[in-house]
């Protein structure tokens, strides 16, 4: 029903990574040629408490931060567990390898291939955006999340 | 006959730490000091040093029914006070956390008297009278059942025992209630709900990973001792589920 | 790792797992071969448009290359996607809540508003009370004016209100029999080809079953079923079952024999696709909580399209269950919540359960060379308590291995709930599939989930394991009140009653030991030749599909109102 057009790739790190290893990952990542579309995901750092007795007091959290890729700012609201990236082809994931590589020296990490993010616009999308959703889009941010993907920019 | 608990079967290490959790006559390794202010503090009941709040009057102040199980019991110390009935609820990451939900349930209810166990797979969660569920939870952090990384005390937002480590070796919080300090100390820095405190509640260093695999009762394969590898305890398993089979099957003894 | 590549099938076919050491030398990028955002003719035409107004306006607008090429996109996302397992769609969690989705809401609806009225005592009473002939030829004339009437019309008085034919176009009545010479003379729009539906072999079987008798599939409309309830199917079509013999056959209206055709078509001939429950759920018949998981089994038709892969079947009769079972009836009907879907979409997306079922048919290739493409009655192992034990161990022992190798599995699957049921349903599905017995793959169902318990000292949370840490004592019970075969337990055998996670899996299991034997239904032939017309909306030969389809706005349901309301 779906085909990707594009190859995909995630990295697994086995553990969940704090802002600074996050920033020098997506630097690293953002920085090669051929990368389309990237998603970060992880568990939720929410700026205030979201539900339970303390409901609406502030979260202060140290791994909620805003990082710089390449000169544009993104504010941390997950804690990055998996970086996906969507790229031109299959020799971008090599390279994007090979930036782990060179990351991830104190703990290991899996490397995925398939197809992780969506491509074609589901029943979700057509409530939130309309019929002519910008399929690049597609699937980068939480369903019910008010925010759009950042554009990184000034990373070539 | 005197009957001899055997608490659990398996010839693993992981079997011998739930043995050893459970079996009341064993004395629980303490590991580190946290005082009994502190405990209040993370709990987040009621403020260090106030009075305990009542449900009922003393015991010795109101008149008791005529009622043989009461004579039969012995009031803990919290019953004989009248004090309410508040909790303390665990999240255990299931990489090497040396507690786990079932098997503090089990362990607790060997050890303590008077208490509401409630167990789910990412969290357990023990209440009891205010006074006794203090001097428990001491228990309970300070021993070999607790490590400041894998561990923590969380009334709600418990998410986390099934994800990875954070890269510093914690396990996630979202209200990130206790941090790694720089001097490699983990302190609460909020309570058990996610109140900030007013100052920092120090629990220890954080085990490491080789004390870890030595004392934790659960099984993983990835870090830990496999499941596969205790072969008693998959044995003892079996045999209960084929006994109660047949049993339901045909009830009537062999 | 041996034993993890090799069950690295479908799993580790999406994720064609890698870690880091390859080194594949590339410097070349073709990122402009597709003429990047130019090869959209939509695209093209926005720019012009843009250029434009940004010459009037002095400022630039819409630049999808400088800001689309130019940067990367980056998202941040809490949850991840789920792919319906073995669909190739990918789609948010929401995308499956059962409102959402009209392909889900046209599977209940296909169900509910169905029953099947045999037409053997209509035709005795005619035939022999009233002395009318019946042939060929009045039955199809009776079948026209049933399609007539079936969905709204009147028939015997004049001047009666109707529905309008645009919103019941879903509703019609097609009639299936064993007798071949029969089917033959019956009009090919009114009939369920049982030859052309089935193969040879299982056409045979069926047509054994349902003999010279002749049955009516029957489907009132989506909207009547919904706008009542299912204890509304059998009065509406038995309404229109009367009055379209008067017509047919030329009776008075009030003459006595109607009461018969009546009593037939509303009682003594009627197969309703659940049993009415007792008082204190006050539901009636054909509705969920009604339905026997070996009816079920048959209701779905997946084993015909998988006729030599049976953990396939089961897996679609596991999709489809949760989501009735689960998201439905005990999400809807009997709580009111919404949470209910997070634990159900677990069992049929990512291709997690379908991993950890597919080890289990490898395992018993290995051991037990029993081959699971080849289902036959022949090769069916004994089911014996030390068999049941040995499968139920090692499957159950690989998935909890997979969910500690594979963080990402175990984050997806991030409750305990969400592990226990779809490892107990690898179990239970390897043991009845490969002994053809449902009650032995529940057995298999429970020691998974003490063996779960114990293993990460956890499960799911204290009403989710209630039924489970009991479960071993009543899997093989069959006395009154204690137990039960697989086939007749339901989502309201008493100790199934009360909890997600477990009544799609356990009608799977039952469905998975026919499959396995390869048996041509599970339960009832007469349901399973009915599900299988292609007419009805729902295909019920691949749900989770048509799930699929629902999430991305491809599935087009019954039930039209557009007729009746304002246009927007």
């Amino acid at each position: 029903m779906t085909e990707a057009r594009y190859p995909q790739c995630r990295i697994v790190p086995l553990r969940i990574l704090g802002p600074d290893t996050a920033e020098r990952l997506l630097n690293a990542v953002a920085g090669i040629s051929g990368i389309r579309r990237l998603m970060i995901n992880g568990p939720s750092l929410p700026a205030t408490v979201p539900y339970g007795p303390a409901r609406g007091k502030p979260n202060p959290n140290t791994n909620r931060r805003t990082i710089t890729v390449g000169d544009t700012e993104v504010e941390l609201r997950v804690q990055v567990g998996m970086l996906t990236a969507e790229v031109t082809d299959a020799s971008v994931i090599a390279q994007i390898r090979r930036a782990c590589d060179d990351i991830f020296t104190k703990f290991s990490y899996q490397l995925q291939e398939g197809q992780f993010m969506k491509t074609q616009a589901t029943l979700t999308d057509y409530a939130k955006y309309g019929p002519d959703v910008d399929e690049t889009f597609i699937g980068l941010v939480d369903p019910r999340r008010k925010e759009t993907p950042v554009i990184l920019q000034g990373l070539h | 006959m005197a009957y001899t608990p055997q608490y659990g079967p398996g010839t693993s290490i992981v079997a011998e730490n739930r043995r050893n959790q459970m079996n009341p006559n064993h004395d629980l390794e303490k590991i580190r000091d946290v005082t009994d202010e502190d405990i209040v503090m993370v709990l987040g009941h009621r403020a260090p040093g106030s009075a305990y709040p009542t449900a009922h009057p003393p015991l010795a102040e109101q008149q008791e029914p005529d009622c043989p199980m009461r004579k039969l019991v012995t009031p803990t110390e919290g019953a004989k006070a009248g004090d309410r009935v508040r909790y303390v609820q665990f999240a255990d990451s299931m990489f090497n956390a040396p507690s786990q939900p079932y098997q503090r349930t089990y362990a607790e209810m060997y050890r303590f008297r008077g208490i509401d166990p409630g167990t789910l797979s990412g969290r357990q969660i023990v209440e009891c009278r205010e006074r006794d569920l203090e001097q428990y939870a001491k228990l309970l952090v300070e021993t070999e059942m607790f490590d400041p990384a894998l561990v923590s005390m969380r009334g709600a937002t418990v998410h986390g025992h099934s994800l990875r480590l954070s890269e510093d070796g914690m396990q996630f919080d979202m209200l990130q209630r206790c941090v790694l300090s720089d001097d490699g100390v983990v302190k609460y820095v909020k309570d058990q709900i996610g109140v900030p405190l007013d100052r920092e509640v120090a629990v220890g260093k954080p085990m490491d990973e080789e004390w870890l695999k030595a004392h934790s009762t659960i099984f993983h394969s990835l870090v830990g001792t496999a499941y596969r590898d205790d072969k008693e305890y998959v044995e003892y398993i079996v045999r209960v589920h084929t006994l109660r089979t047949k049993y339901g099957f045909m009830p009537k003894e062999e | 790792m041996a034993k993890i590549e090799r069950a690295q099938k479908l799993f580790l076919d999406s994720l064609n797992e890698k870690f880091s050491g390859q080194d594949i030398e590339s410097e070349k990028t073709t990122f402009y071969n597709f003429n990047g955002v130019r090869q959209s003719p939509r695209k093209r035409e926005f720019m012009k448009a843009t250029e434009a107004i940004e010459k009037s306006r002095g400022i630039s607008m819409y630049d999808p290359e400088r800001c689309h090429l130019g940067g990367i996109p980056m998202g941040q996302r809490q949850l991840m996607t789920y792919q319906v397992s073995q669909s190739g769609v990918y789609c948010e969690g929401d995308d499956l809540h059962f409102v959402n989705n009209a392909a889900m809401q046209q599977f209940w609806d296909d169900i509910r508003r169905t029953v099947i009225v045999g037409m053997d005592m209509a035709h005795a009473t005619l035939q022999k009370r009233l002395g009318k002939e019946v042939t060929p030829e009045t039955i199809n004339e009776y079948l026209h004016i049933l399609n007539h009437a079936m969905p709204g019309a009147a028939v015997v008085q004049e001047h009666m209100v109707e529905t309008h034919p645009g919103l019941v176009d879903d509703c019609y009545v097609k009639v299936f029999t064993g007798d071949d010479e029969l089917a033959d003379d019956i009009e090919k729009q009114f009939l369920i080809d049982v030859n052309k539906l089935f193969t040879e072999d299982a056409a045979e079987e069926l047509k054994k079953e349902v003999g010279t008798s002749m049955y009516q599939a029957i489907h009132i409309p989506s909207i009547v079923s919904r706008t009542c309830d299912g204890g509304t199917t059998s009065r509406w079509s038995a309404m229109q079952i009367g009055m379209s013999f008067i017509a047919a056959y030329r009776m008075c209206a009030g003459e006595a024999a109607v009461a018969d055709l009546s009593y037939a078509a509303k009682h003594a001939g009627v197969v309703q696709m659940a049993s009415i429950l007792p008082a204190r759920r006050a539901r009636g018949p054909n509705e969920p909580g009604g339905i026997k998981f070996g009816l079920f089994g048959d209701i779905i038709q997946a084993d015909r399209k998988h006729p030599n892969d049976p953990a396939r079947a089961s897996l679609e009769v596991v999709g489809a269950g949760v989501m009735l079972f689960d998201q439905i009836w005990l999400g809807s009907y009997m709580s009111g919540g919404v949470g209910f879907t997070q634990y159900a979409t677990a069992a049929y997306t990512d291709n997690i359960l379908d991993e950890f079922t597919y080890y289990g048919m490898d395992y018993l290739k290995d051991k037990y060379n029993f081959d699971y493409t080849a289902p036959s009655p022949d090769q069916i192992l004994e089911p014996t308590q030390d068999l049941v034990n040995d499968l139920a161990t090692e499957v159950n022992l690989n998935a909890m291995e997979q969910y500690e190798q594979f963080p990402t599995m175990m984050e997806d699957h991030f409750g305990g709930s969400q592990r226990a049921g779809v490892m107990a349903a690898a179990c239970g599905l390897t043991c009845s599939i490969s002994t053809g017995n449902s009650n032995a793959g529940l057995n298999g169902w429970y020691l998974s989930m003490l063996m779960h318990k114990e293993g990460w000292s956890r499960l799911g949370f204290f009403g989710y394991d209630l039924q489970d840490q009991c479960g071993s004592a009543n899997s093989l019970a069959m006395d009154g009140d204690r137990g039960l075969m697989g086939e007749l337990r339901g989502p309201n055998y008493p100790n199934y009653a009360m909890n997600v996670g477990h009544q799609g899996e356990y009608a799977a299991i039952v469905s998975g030991a026919h499959y396995g034997r390869g048996d041509e239904f599970c339960y009832s032939p007469l349901v399973k030749i009915t599900f299988a017309d292609p007419s009805l909306k729902f295909d019920f030969s691949d749900p989770r599909r048509e799930f699929a389809r629902g999430a991305i706005r491809e599935f087009m349901p019954a039930g039209e109102r557009s007729l009746i309301i304002p246009a927007r």
